[in-house]
């Protein structure tokens, strides 16, 4: 029931409550706290043997094309008051990669996003966008490559109408014929499950579907990379998790999906490679399970570990050390159902 | 545009400007702005604003940089009044403009605007970037203002950047998405109706739940306020006051004994 309401459990709960679906546990009262689950864990006897998973069963991780679509080197930015945002930083993104850039406020991430979507350009190191330099982009062509999703999409829209929206990108892109836009549109409107909210003023759709609809008017121009701001900032949980297979299915489109957030939850479930960004410098670049076991970057990041990891690190002190390639919440749980059903 | 770049904050420094109790700062940009509207010739108004530069970069310690990302905002309203004055000031033709005329008299008022505008504003900011808005708020309930209205001010005065900010994130949304109108000029006053719905919405959005969270946490419920940090009124802080009255005196006496004109 609680699934249904969209409600964010704590991962001990969310295991508790899967493990309560499994034979034995029906009467246990469903753990909160770390210490709490692993009670649990002991009593059942989940806590004998470490947990690992087989090849075949692991995800594949990491996996990415050669093609670099963006290369920052030594990038800096300051600002006209003298307040360097960014400190010399390095990466690529490459094409149909999944990336999270992570850091908490003021860490430089938007800053950096500001930088590849071309509203500011670097004031040191050199930024290629897409085979060019970035100081000879303007930010209009450069949105049909690189498309920035705000955090609030109201500030995106234009017009008086959902349709609309799609029909002023559409517009925007050199699109004149009345006929096609209206095809195009619906077109979009169908495939982000928009159609019913079509006459829809923009302002009035729920926070869910104005962020789809911002996703919409930006996806229409094809872009190769999709670079959004805090998709999750005040979704709840079903809403999170609608548009995260969103931005999946994007993804399986060959286009990269790039996202800032400082959600280290999101992080967990979702994360693939993960750069984490602290006082406008680079700390880390690499696979998510990675930066859990990183404390002094998730420290000097001001990041907090999930319960998860929590947990993880509890079930290793107490003899049952389970593999770095089980990282999210639903993986734990398969395993210790199947521990639990002696498979 | 981020608060860096628009530099329309409290900018935390010890300057001797920082030191002066909020509400004289408050009276001294009154004299200057009450002054401005004596002056006949833009040299006077060119002196106090050099004057209040001065103030701004060597008494506050204001940054160079923060001025100049400032400096669209101090310029661009005075710029705007002088083109105006050029073309509707009565007086000689000078130049022709198609159906416009500029004229010898929209010459002469025009600086005179220029410089009254962009000095008020200067000195507003100069007020700004000296004064922690929480230390206005107590110093006008120090002076016998209601809590309330002293409240209101200091929101006033920190919803002002949240409000630039979120024109500046729309700006910078709508570049992305491009245009799509045919005319610049539609399409210019499309956007500024869009700028000003958002702004609204969001703003109104923000006065709810600021006053929500006031309701909450008992705001007016007591009729005395403390505060944690108290503002001490120094009389010595006056001098600034004075000093700026006799200078505005002297200028205007020169202004007019023909000396500036």
């Amino acid at each position: 029931m609680i699934d249904t309401l969209g409600v964010w459990l704590p991962e001990t709960s969310e295991i508790g409550v899967g493990l309560q679906q499994a034979a034995g546990i029906e009467k246990h009262p469903i753990p909160i706290t770390v210490s709490e689950t692993i009670d649990l864990f002991q009593e059942k006897g989940l806590l004998q043997k470490g947990y690992s998973v087989s090849e075949k069963e692991a995800e594949p991780r990491g996996d990415r094309s050669p093609q670099v679509l963006i290369s920052g080197k030594n990038l800096r930015f300051e600002y006209p008051g003298g307040v360097e945002a960014l400190r010399g930083i390095t990466f690529d993104i490459h094409q149909g990669e999944w990336l999270m850039i992570l850091g908490r406020n003021g860490a430089g991430k938007s800053t950096l996003a500001n930088l590849l979507v071309g509203l500011k350009k670097p004031t040191g190191g050199r930024l290629n966008l897409f085979g060019k330099e970035a100081s000879r982009w303007d930010v209009q062509t450069l949105a049909n490559q690189i498309a920035l999703v705000f955090q609030n999409p109201e500030h995106q829209f234009l017009t008086d109408s959902v349709a609309d929206e799609i029909g002023y990108s559409l517009m925007a892109q050199g699109v004149s014929d009345p006929r096609e836009i209206e095809g195009r549109t619906d077109t979009w409107l169908g495939k982000l499950g928009l159609l019913e909210q079509k006459d829809t003023h923009p302002f009035a759709l729920s926070a869910g579907l104005k962020r789809r609809l911002g996703v919409a008017t930006m996806l229409v121009g094809d872009p190769q990379i999709l670079l959004v701001d805090e998709p999750t900032y005040g979704q709840d949980k079903e809403m999170t998790f609608t548009l995260m297979s969103l931005m999946e299915e994007i993804r399986d489109q060959g286009v990269s999906v790039v996202m800032i957030t400082h959600d280290m939850r999101l992080v967990q479930e979702y994360g693939e490679r993960v750069l984490v960004m602290s006082g406008g410098q680079l700390l880390f670049d690499g696979l998510s399970e990675g930066l859990f076991t990183r404390d002094k970057i998730l420290h000097q990041a001001n990041l907090r570990r999930t319960i998860l990891h929590k947990l993880l690190r509890e079930m290793e002190f107490h003899g049952a050390p389970v593999e770095t390639r089980v990282r999210k919440t639903a993986d734990l749980e398969r395993l210790l159902k199947l521990r639990l059903s002696g498979e | 545009m981020s608060e860096q770049e628009h530099g329309l904050n409290y900018i935390a420094k010890d300057s001797l400007m920082h030191r002066i109790y909020p509400l004289t700062k408050l009276a001294w940009v009154f004299v200057v702005a009450a002054g401005l509207f004596f002056y006949r010739t833009p040299y006077t108004g060119a002196i106090m604003f050099g004057v209040i530069l001065f103030m701004a970069l060597v008494v506050s310690r204001v940054p160079l940089a923060t001025f100049l990302g400032s400096s669209k905002l101090i310029f661009g309203l005075g710029l705007i009044l002088m083109v105006f004055h050029f073309f509707a000031d009565p007086g000689q033709p000078v130049y022709r403009l198609g159906p416009l005329t500029i004229t010898d008299g929209g010459l002469q008022e025009g600086p005179i605007f220029f410089f009254r505008l962009s000095v008020v504003v200067l000195a507003s900011f100069v007020l700004i970037w000296t004064t922690d808005t929480r230390d206005l708020m107590v110093s006008l309930a120090n002076a016998g203002v209601p809590y309330r209205y002293a409240f209101a001010v200091f929101l006033a005065l920190r919803f002002l950047p949240l409000i630039q900010r979120e024109v500046e994130a729309v700006r910078s949304a709508h570049t992305i998405r491009g245009r799509a109108a045919q005319s610049g000029l539609i399409h210019r006053f499309k956007l500024w109706q869009r700028y000003m719905f958002t702004v609204l919405v969001n703003g109104l959005r923000k006065a709810e739940m600021a006053a929500i969270a006031l309701e909450c946490r008992g705001f007016g419920a007591s009729r005395q306020r403390t505060y944690i940090k108290p503002v001490k009124y120094r009389p010595v802080s006056l001098v600034l006051v004075a000093v700026f009255l006799v200078f505005q005196v002297g200028l205007i006496y020169l202004e007019r004994s023909g000396i500036l004109a």
